[in-house]
């Protein structure tokens, strides 16, 4: 194993992305996401975050449905992933998570196709350490704006002066699944 | 039902959500992750393994949909910034404060400050979170009828809006509590 003050240089999906590889203002392209019943009730489990409305498709009684929302939704947090599934398509950054923004417009449903776009924001040098943000939007069937996020990442928890060598364990970068 | 409503005073304090966190928490398969190797954290630079940040925060997220319901759900907005790790083994707890609370066409946004604080007492995640509760101020409502009086004196609600929103003048908010209306219809406190 390398030491400790050596930034990773690789892993299993390869180079990391350099903070001179990222290009300021590209277009993360799109991604389909197709929320699934299963998916939402995982999201519960690893969040222990428990409602009705997670958990049941309320059905009609006497005519009217009981749930204000008309079928399954999702926890709103749910929504974190894809975007970050989008960048991953682009740029292999471990990093850590320093700053998330967003905005819940309308209920993510079971069953829903959203379709998430993105943008690289901005990348700067703060305390000698490299950071760089994105942003996204999700989008319903009818066209309506779903969320939005912008996020903040560090591309590496140790300054830019460490030089980059050896093997990382862990890339960071998930199977496109919740 | 939502905890918050729209009478609820600024300063009030969102009740304190709680989680241990576990290291098998965080096992994706037999993979090596800084969120549950100490190794693999430490590769990185990390003294040990940290919890996943968007599975922390889910706990200020929990703590908002209880507080708000469908009005987290829908027009919930969250601004945070991930100050410390908290350790994948650590115990941690969201805190919530009301700062503020304005007219959004035709409901109330309720603004918090909220936090997650680890065992050590650092605060490791720090930010505001808002959603909307129901309703403006009903005009027929006597106390609610102060409140809407504040947010004009205050500047937050414009006479326009107080027409448009509440379908009511400045001259129908009470004059007992300390408001006149001034020679261009303005609500003015009357000290």
């Amino acid at each position: 194993m390398e030491d400790a003050q050596t930034r990773v240089e690789f892993d299993e999906c390869g180079d990391r992305t350099t903070y001179d590889e990222i290009e300021v203002g590209k277009d993360l392209g799109s991604l389909e996401w197709v929320i699934t019943e299963q998916d939402i009730e995982k999201q519960c489990s690893i969040d222990e975050d428990f409602h009705p409305w997670f958990a049941f498709d309320i059905q009609e009684h006497d005519g009217v449905s009981e749930s204000q929302w008309e079928g399954l939704i999702a926890p709103p947090q749910i929504q974190y992933r894809p975007p970050r599934w989008l960048l991953s398509r682009t740029y292999n950054i471990r990093g850590v998570f320093y700053k998330w923004e967003f905005e819940n417009l309308k209920p993510i449903r079971s069953d829903q196709t959203i379709t998430i776009t993105g943008r690289i924001l901005d990348k700067w040098i703060d305390r000698g350490r490299e950071f760089m943000s994105y942003e996204a939007e999700g989008w319903d069937e009818v066209g309506d704006m779903v969320f939005r996020t912008t996020r903040v990442h560090a591309l590496d928890i140790l300054k830019r002066d460490s030089p980059r060598a050896g093997a990382g364990e862990d890339s960071g970068i998930k199977k496109e699944k919740i | 039902m939502a905890i918050i409503t729209k009478d609820t005073p600024i300063g009030t304090e969102l009740p304190v959500f709680a989680r241990r966190f576990r290291n098998e928490m965080f096992a994706t398969g037999d993979a090596k992750t800084i969120h549950n190797d100490n190794v693999a954290a430490q590769r990185e630079g990390l003294p040990r393994a940290v919890a996943v940040g968007p599975q922390v925060a889910a706990l200020i997220f929990r703590m908002m949909r209880t507080c708000f319901e469908e009005g987290w759900i829908a027009g919930g907005k969250a601004a945070l910034t991930f100050r410390k790790p908290v350790w994948s083994n650590d115990f941690a707890t969201a805190h919530g404060l009301i700062t503020d609370r304005e007219v959004e066409g035709g409901k109330v946004r309720v603004t918090c400050n909220v936090w997650i604080e680890r065992s050590d007492g650092e605060k490791a995640i720090v930010g505001t979170c808002s959603a909307l509760v129901p309703g403006g101020y009903g005009p027929q409502e006597g106390r609610s009828k102060f409140r809407l009086a504040d947010d004009v004196v205050s500047g937050k609600l414009s006479s326009g809006q107080l027409k448009e929103l509440y379908g009511c003048d400045a001259s129908e908010l009470p004059m007992d509590g300390g408001y006149i209306v001034d020679s261009e219809g303005r609500l003015q406190e009357n000290y």
